[in-house]
């Protein structure tokens, strides 16, 4: 029965675990007025898109996991010293899925993955937002549910390459550095760790960047992508010493995956297999069955 | 093995405004005074660093917690740039008094108004107006049989290399320091350079040196001058403050624990002063610290320890991995604080923290790192002064990595602030005297049974039963006294009941804040007192005795 579950489902249930965590063990700067306008805000918008589009996934529940999960996304990483930060976030993210889309009509898609836009806007230009990349600490245990849990997820959309491709290059160059920069097993075994097992770390491979919607669709384009990724963030962060990396170089790159999918053709993905069907996150109003199977 | 790495301090100005009404302040309306702080001098081994920066400038100012003989100082500290002459100078240790005591965690005391005391005494006055007998009687079996009956109060107790591979960038004497701005290719040649030139190191030096050189760092050397120290007569080290223009916002913590005995903690101070907004760090978490919580009265001259216990319990909680904020001020001209800890800094101090942003301040900047230009036009706008207090406690394995900083655009003040409430002291005394004085129950009676006896003889009241002046008089004595025991009631009431909840719910917050024993709370003193009797008159035979009136409350 489960593996006929939308994986979406799965993510969910991940994601509010891990708000849970943060909110109560992390004691996030986050009040539930911020998640619950985020929510309304991220949900109304969704179905405002839905049903002026006529898509077929506006009268199904289905059609809304994917505003779901974008609004825990943003409620995971955005701090904010307002109430109105939130929801505006969560209206451009989801509007971003039906106006900023591109690719091949085969695989058309909308470009940047929703949370990624909301983080990267408040890291960079709304008033009263911030970023805390630090929040989850540095607590082992925590990080192995990200990996165990994130894994999971990632399996089941079929996207745990990108997941693990990312780790690989992202742990690989910092280990490189910490051996560059001299450093003897300690403190640079500790300082890996610290860098590597970060909840910001993992939540981004497993929860972010594996998004089949913004990711290539052709394997091989998309392991390099990911690799492009995770060497974009290092030079922001390491090179140009400024932070968030990795948000940034995600949402810098997501540009290009029209342009890839293009030049690299591949079906296109869809988050339940068999029997075929919509999903709100590829609905491409052009490209849309007309009816969803029951 | 003296050298030191990374102490700091300074900082800014302002006008105060008393009371704020950006905090949200419990339901008094009135603004509270400062009654106690928890600042830096409480940790042991704390040093502190003033950081102000903006945009990609950064002026730091280090104050140094050395406590050894002056010959054996030294100051190592890794920086983005070569420090030159000019670029350094010697700052006000002051400075870093006026930031500690204007963001250190603070009391706020609010005293209470205890009930008024209302002496309400009709007696006779139903009488006249009325003219009935019933309501007359009535009353006065009200006042018979009125028993005042307290609530039961509750109580809950709760290697040898080669030193010519290391540069001299710089090499100066400033007032009582002798100062040499460093670049190495390695960090074996820069170790022996070091103690070659009378620099002691600890052991490890080398490795620690190494991750900074290949990142690119130049190193900022200091040891004293005895000879100038004398001459200028300091006993103690004044603080050194450089100016420096890099992306890096980062602290050098690891270099200083290589003084530090395995496992043992070292506490430190960052005062992080920027024109935009929350300073954390973005490579640790960074946590917020209990505030406005409601404790005991008597804890104002224990609020440090309470602090300290408290601190330490969440340093353990946390694994010593936590950097915490315990206060973040957005100063917009008006340098505002509620409760304000002594005088808040003025625009000379912020200056004197290596601001640069306030106008005047930019050129002075511009001159200190020399081919950087400031835009003029920028420079005629005033922008306000943000500070954040974070407070650190580490060692090696918490913190492997040094301090990454990051600035915020969270614009919302926030302080450890912990409040007590004063009860009114001697309220009941008061009352007690005023009633005495001012409404002596013969002399109230003597005209109200004047008028009954008028009333009387006049024959218009012939249903009552006739009674004698002195029988009038001491019935209306009676009622009299009961009156005033309902004057007291209230301010008996808010002494046993209300101030006895409140102080019960205060030391349990005060047992879960400081970890400290309900046990170890009732033997503070001051935490036995009997608040109601507090201020009682010692002598005086008008007044009942307190415990006499608790007594009959409770009859």
């Amino acid at each position: 029965m489960f593996a006929k579950l939308d994986a979406r489902w799965f993510q969910i249930l991940f994601l509010a675990s891990f708000l849970t965590i943060g909110a109560l063990a992390r004691d996030f700067a986050l009040s539930w007025q911020q998640v619950a306008l985020c929510f309304a805000s991220g949900i109304l918008t969704q179905t405002c898109w839905q049903h002026a589009l006529r898509l077929p996934g506006r009268y199904n529940f289905g059609g809304y996991l994917s505003a779901l999960i974008s609004c825990f996304g943003i409620s995971i990483l955005v701090r904010a010293d307002n109430l109105w930060v939130h929801p505006l976030l969560a209206c451009i993210a989801m509007s971003s899925k039906y106006l900023l889309r591109a690719g091949p009509a085969a695989c058309k898609s909308h470009i940047l993955n929703p949370a990624n836009l909301a983080a990267f806007l408040a890291l960079s230009v709304v008033e009263g937002a911030w970023l805390s990349p630090g929040q989850w600490g540095s607590s082992s245990l925590l990080a192995l549910w990200f990996i165990a849990l994130g894994g999971i997820v990632t399996q089941r959309i079929a996207r745990l390459d990108v997941s693990i491709t990312f780790l690989l290059v992202w742990g690989g160059v910092l280990a490189a550095r910490l051996l560059w920069l001299g450093y003897a097993w300690d403190p640079g075994a500790a300082i890996w760790v610290k860098q590597f097992c970060n909840g910001a770390t993992l939540l981004f491979a497993f929860f972010m960047i594996s998004d089949p919607m913004t990711t290539p669709q052709r394997r091989s384009v998309r392991m390099l992508w990911v690799a492009a990724v995770a060497l974009a963030a290092y030079y922001w962060q390491f090179m140009l010493f400024k932070q968030h990396g990795l948000i940034v170089a995600l949402f810098a790159l997501s540009w290009l995956v029209p342009l890839l999918n293009w030049l690299w053709p591949q079906t296109r993905f869809e988050w339940r297999e068999t029997p075929p069907q919509t999903s709100p996150l590829s609905a491409a109003p052009a490209t849309m069955p007309q009816t969803r199977p029951a | 093995m003296n050298m030191r790495t990374i102490s700091l301090t300074s900082l800014l100005p302002a006008t105060v405004l008393l009371c704020s009404s950006i905090l949200s302040l419990p339901a008094q309306a009135f603004c509270g005074f400062y009654a106690g702080k928890a600042d830096a001098s409480l940790f042991n081994r704390a040093s502190q660093v003033i950081l102000a920066r903006d945009e990609d400038r950064t002026v730091i100012t280090m104050q140094n917690d050395y406590q050894g003989p002056l010959s054996e100082f030294v100051l190592v500290v890794p920086t983005p740039q070569a420090i030159k002459q000019g670029q350094v100078k010697i700052a006000d240790k002051e400075v870093f008094a006026r930031l500690d005591a204007y963001t250190a965690p603070r009391l706020a005391e609010y005293h209470e108004k205890a009930p008024e005391c209302n002496f309400s005494f009709d007696w006779g006055k139903q009488f006249v107006a009325d003219n009935t007998v019933k309501v007359f009687g009535k009353a006065i079996r009200r006042y018979i049989t009125n028993e005042m009956s307290m609530p039961a109060q509750t109580v809950q107790r709760g290697s040898i290399a080669n030193p010519a591979a290391v540069k001299v960038e710089a090499r100066f004497t400033l007032e009582e320091y002798d100062i040499v701005s460093l670049s190495a290719q390695e960090s074996s040649s820069l170790e022996s350079w070091l103690l070659q030139n009378g620099y002691r190191l600890p052991p490890g030096a080398a490795a620690a040196l190494q991750p900074y050189i290949r990142q690119g760092m130049k190193f900022f050397a200091a040891k004293v001058n005895l000879k100038e120290k004398e001459r200028l007569g300091f006993n103690y080290l004044r603080p050194l403050q450089f100016a420096f223009q890099s992306p890096k916002y980062m602290l050098p913590l690891r270099l200083g624990m290589l003084n530090a005995q395995a496992g043992s903690a070292q506490d430190l101070i960052v005062y992080a002063l920027s024109p935009h907004g929350r300073v954390e760090a973005a490579n640790y978490r960074t946590a917020k610290l209990s505030t406005n919580q409601e404790l005991p009265y008597f804890i104002k001259e224990r609020f440090a320890d309470v602090y300290k216990s408290y601190f330490e319990r969440q340093v353990k909680q946390d694994e010593m991995r936590t950097v915490y904020t315990e206060h973040y001020w957005r100063n917009e001209w008006r340098f505002m604080c509620d409760p304000c800890v002594e005088t808040p800094p003025e625009v000379k101090h912020w200056q004197q923290a290596g601001v640069f942003w306030l106008n005047d301040s930019k050129k002075e900047f511009a001159a200190r790192i020399s081919g950087q230009a400031i835009v003029e036009a920028d420079a005629n706008k005033l922008t306000p002064v943000a500070i954040t207090r974070l407070h650190l406690r580490y060692n090696a394995e918490s913190f492997p990595e040094d301090l990454v900083l990051s600035e915020t655009r969270d614009q919302e003040n926030w302080q450890v602030r912990h409040v007590i409430h004063h009860p009114q002291y001697g309220a009941l005394q008061k009352c007690i005297a005023v009633l005495e004085q001012k409404h002596r129950c013969s002399d109230e009676c003597e005209p109200r049974v004047s008028k009954v006896i008028a009333l009387q003889n006049s024959g218009r009241a012939s249903s009552w039963r006739h009674q004698t002046a002195p029988v009038w008089q001491a019935e209306c004595e009676r009622a009299c006294h009961v009156a005033k025991q309902d004057s007291f009631r209230p301010i008996i009431n808010y002494f046993q009941k209300d101030v006895a909840q409140r102080l019960e719910r205060e030391k349990q917050t005060l047992a879960n804040l400081s970890g400290w024993s309900m046990a170890q709370i009732e033997a503070l003193p001051g935490a036995q007192e009997n608040l109601l009797h507090q201020g009682m008159p010692k002598t005086g035979k008008a007044s009942p005795a307190p415990t006499q009136i608790a007594g009959k409350n409770g009859r």
